[in-house]
C-alpha cells in the first residue's frame, strides 16, 4: 500500500514537471519530495481522500522551489492531477472491462499502468503545449483558472463517489464525465483564444487607423501651408512685375534683398521633410513609419524621411519589420533627446536592382560608447538593466532569413542599415 | 586623365557650371578634360558606353525635366563608371542625404540655392576628385570586397579588425574600428585571404596587424578597437 502511494505522488510530481517543461533534476527537490511524500504516504491513513490535495501543495511546493511562477506551478500541476485522476478512472475501468481486477483492488499491475499513461499523457500535452505558445498575460492566466476549475471538479467528483461507496457504476459514471468534462474544457479553450486573437486583431487596427489620422492632418497641414505659399508667391511676382514695368532696378534689388531672400530660408523648414512617405505602399509599414516620425517631429527634432522610389512590398515578416523600425526610430528619437533635440533624424528606404535597404541615421554624443558595448544585454545608455533594445534587434534580425545588417559610428553620427535582399 | 562631365536642364546654370570648371581646370593645371555639358542624360550614357574605361567627374542635376531623374542617371552612371566622383547639384528641397550617399554613392553635393558658395564648392569637388583619382590608380592597397545588398564595398584590409561567424549558418560580422556589417560567406574561405588574417577559434579570423593586446591566462586577444576575440587552445601558439 506504501508503495503504491509513494508511487502515485511520484507520479504526479513527474508529470507536472513534464507539463512545466522542467527538465532539470537537483538534490534539493529529490530531497524533499522524498520527505513529502512518505510523510503523505504514512499519514494517508487518517487523511484518506484528502491526501490529495496535500499532494497538490507539494507539487507546487516542488516546482515552486525551481524558481518558476507561481501561477504556471499552479497551472502544471492543476493539469498533472487532473491527468493522474483521468488515467486511474480509465485504468480502472479498463481494467475491469478486460475482466483483470475487481475496483476495490488497487494492484500493482494497476499502478504500473495508470503511472505509464499519466506520463505518457503528460509528455504528449507538453509537446502540444510547446507548439501553441501562450504568450499574454491575461490568456495564461485563463489557463490556470480553467485547469484549476477542472481538477477541483473531478475532485469533488471522486469525493463524492468515495461517499456514496464507491461502486463499480460510480467509477464508471465518473470517467465518462472526466472525459465530457475535458472535452468541453478543450472547446471553451479554443473559443477564448480565437476571441482574444480577434481582440488584439481589432487593437492593432484601430491603432493603426489612429496613426493614419494622423498622417492626414499632416497632409492637410501642409495643404494648407502651400495654398498660403502659392498666394504669397503670386504677390511677389505682382510686386516684381510692377518694378520692371517702372524700370525700377534698384528698388527691384532692394524688394529682392530685404523681401525675397530671407524667405526662401524659411521654405526648407520642416514642412515636407515626410512627403516621401507617399511612396511607402505597404499600410502598415507607413503607418509606424508615420507614428514613429511625427512624434519625433512634434518633440522638435529635425525629422527627414526620405524613398526615392515607391516601395510596394518587401519580402519579409511584417511583424517582425514593423519591430525593427520601432527599434531602431526608437533608439534614434532616445539619443537625440539626450542631446536636446540638436541634431538630425534622417530614415529612409532605398530600393535597388535586387535590395532594399532601410537606414536610420542620427546625430549622437562624441562620447557614445563603443559599438560593442551598445550591443550588450543589460547595457544602456539610459541606467542600469535597461539595455534590451538593441539586443533584441539582433535576435529578430538572427531569425530573418534574407536580412543582414550593417551598423557604424563616425563623426558623431549613429548609423544603422537593414539591408532585404529581394531575391532567393 | 579625369574627364569632367555637366548634366544640367538650365542653360544659364549648365553655362556658369561649365565656366567654373573650365576656368579652375586651367588654374590648378590638372589632368582633366570637359568631356560634356549637357541637359540630356542619354548624352552622357551614350559617351559612356561609347568610351568603356573612362572614369569621370560628374556634376548632376536632380531635376533634370526629362524622363530620367538626376538619380537614376547617377545610378546608371554608376554601372558603366565604378570610380567615377559624382556630385549633385540640387535645391534645398530635393537634397535625398541618403539616396546619394547610399545608394549612389556620390562624393558630395552641392546646394544651388546658396549661389555664392557654388564656386568654391566646384572646386573644392574638383580638388577631392583630383586627390581621389591618383589614389585610385595607387596597386598597393590591400583591399577585401564584400558583397552587400546590390553593391561591393571595397574595405581597406588595415580597417579590418576581425570576422566573427554568427548563429545564423554562413553569416559572418566583419569587425571594423567603430562599426559592425554583416555579410554572407564562410569563415573557410575569410581565413585563406592573406597572410594577415589568423584563425585563432572556431568563430574568430583576427587581423594580426591589429591586435593589442593578447592574454595568455584567459586565452583572449584585445583588438586596437578594444573588442576581445577568444582563442582556442590549439591556436594560441600561432600567436
Amino acid at each position: 500500500m506504501f508503495a503504491v502511494l509513494f508511487t502515485q505522488v511520484a507520479t504526479m510530481w513527474l508529470c507536472s514537471k513534464l507539463i512545466a517543461k522542467d527538465w532539470s533534476l537537483n538534490l534539493n527537490e529529490i530531497i524533499i519530495f522524498s520527505c513529502g511524500a512518505v510523510i503523505i504516504a504514512f499519514s494517508y491513513e487518517y487523511v484518506n481522500i484528502f491526501g490529495t490535495m496535500l499532494i497538490y501543495i507539494l507539487v507546487i511546493f516542488l516546482l515552486r522551489l525551481k524558481k518558476m511562477r507561481f501561477q504556471d506551478a499552479i497551472t502544471a500541476s492543476s493539469i498533472a492531477l487532473t491527468v493522474s485522476f483521468f488515467c486511474d478512472h480509465l485504468t480502472s475501468v479498463g481494467l475491469n472491462y478486460l475482466g483483470l481486477q475487481q475496483i476495490e483492488n488497487n494492484t500493482l499491475y494497476h499502478t504500473f499502468i495508470c503511472t505509464l499513461l499519466a506520463l505518457t499523457f503528460s509528455s504528449i500535452i507538453s509537446l502540444i503545449g510547446g507548439k501553441k505558445k501562450i504568450k499574454d498575460e491575461k490568456s495564461q492566466k485563463f489557463v490556470m483558472y480553467l485547469s484549476v476549475i477542472v481538477l477541483f471538479t473531478y475532485y469533488s467528483s471522486i469525493v463524492l463517489g468515495r461517499y456514496l461507496g464507491n461502486s463499480y457504476e460510480i467509477v464508471q459514471l465518473n470517467f465518462l464525465f472526466f472525459f465530457a468534462y475535458v472535452l468541453m474544457s478543450l472547446i471553451i479553450f479554443s473559443f477564448y483564444m480565437k476571441s482574444q486573437r480577434k481582440a488584439y486583431e481589432t487593437q492593432q487596427k484601430e491603432a493603426e487607423y489612429a496613426t493614419m489620422q494622423l498622417y492626414t492632418e499632416e497632409i492637410e497641414k501642409q495643404y494648407t501651408e502651400m495654398r498660403k505659399f502659392r498666394h504669397d508667391y503670386q504677390n511677389i511676382l505682382a510686386s516684381l512685375d510692377g518694378f520692371i514695368e517702372e524700370k525700377d532696378f534698384s528698388g527691384l534689388k532692394n524688394y529682392y534683398r530685404k523681401k525675397i531672400k530671407p524667405a526662401t530660408g524659411h521654405i526648407a523648414e520642416n514642412n515636407f521633410k515626410l512627403e516621401n512617405l507617399g511612396r511607402i505602399k505597404m499600410r502598415s509599414i507607413k503607418s509606424i513609419l508615420a507614428s514613429k516620425l511625427i512624434h519625433a517631429q512634434e518633440l522638435g527634432i529635425d525629422t527627414t524621411f526620405e524613398a526615392k522610389e515607391d516601395i510596394h512590398s518587401i519580402p519579409m515578416n511584417t511583424v517582425a519589420l514593423v519591430r525593427i523600425i520601432g527599434i531602431l526610430i526608437d533608439n534614434a528619437i532616445e539619443e537625440l533627446q539626450y542631446l536636446e533635440n540638436e541634431g538630425q533624424l534622417l530614415v529612409g528606404f532605398i530600393r535597388d536592382k535586387s535590395s532594399i535597404t532601410f537606414i536610420v541615421e542620427n546625430t549622437c554624443r562624441i562620447d557614445l560608447a563603443r559599438l560593442h558595448q551598445l550591443k550588450e544585454v543589460g547595457f544602456s545608455t539610459k541606467g542600469a538593466n535597461r539595455g534590451l533594445g538593441l539586443s533584441n534587434l539582433s535576435e529578430i534580425i538572427m531569425q530573418a532569413p534574407n536580412l543582414v545588417s550593417e551598423t557604424t559610428i563616425n563623426n558623431q553620427r549613429f548609423s544603422q542599415k537593414i539591408i532585404i535582399n529581394l531575391e532567393e | 586623365m579625369l574627364a569632367v562631365f555637366i548634366c544640367e536642364d538650365d542653360q544659364a546654370q549648365r553655362e556658369r557650371l561649365e565656366m567654373y570648371v573650365k576656368n579652375y581646370m586651367m588654374i590648378e593645371d590638372y589632368d582633366m578634360t570637359l568631356a560634356l555639358a549637357t541637359e540630356n542624360p542619354e548624352v552622357i550614357l551614350e559617351y559612356l558606353k561609347e568610351n568603356p574605361g573612362t572614369t569621370g567627374l560628374y556634376f548632376l542635376d536632380v531635376d533634370l525635366q526629362h524622363e530620367m531623374s538626376g538619380i537614376n542617371l547617377a545610378a546608371e552612371i554608376r554601372e558603366m563608371d565604378d570610380l567615377g566622383k559624382i556630385v549633385f547639384v540640387t535645391t534645398h528641397g530635393e537634397l535625398s542625404y541618403l539616396t546619394f550617399t547610399y545608394k549612389i554613392e556620390a562624393m558630395d553635393y552641392i546646394i544651388k540655392d546658396q549661389s555664392e558658395d557654388i564656386q568654391s564648392r566646384v572646386q573644392a569637388c574638383m580638388r577631392i576628385a583630383h586627390k581621389r583619382y591618383l589614389n585610385d590608380r595607387n596597386p598597393e592597397k590591400k583591399i577585401f570586397n564584400v558583397k552587400v545588398g546590390d553593391k561591393i564595398r571595397a574595405i581597406d584590409y588595415s580597417d579590418i579588425m576581425f570576422f566573427e561567424s554568427s548563429t545564423v549558418p554562413h553569416k559572418l560580422l566583419l569587425h571594423m574600428e567603430n562599426s559592425q556589417l554583416e555579410f554572407y560567406g564562410s569563415i573557410k574561405e575569410v581565413e585563406n585571404i592573406d597572410d594577415c588574417f589568423y584563425r585563432c577559434h572556431k568563430s574568430f579570423v583576427i587581423n594580426r596587424n591589429n591586435i593589442k593586446s593578447i592574454d595568455k591566462k584567459n586565452r583572449e586577444v584585445e583588438m586596437v578597437n578594444e573588442e576581445i576575440c577568444l582563442v582556442s587552445v590549439r591556436c594560441m601558439k600561432g600567436l
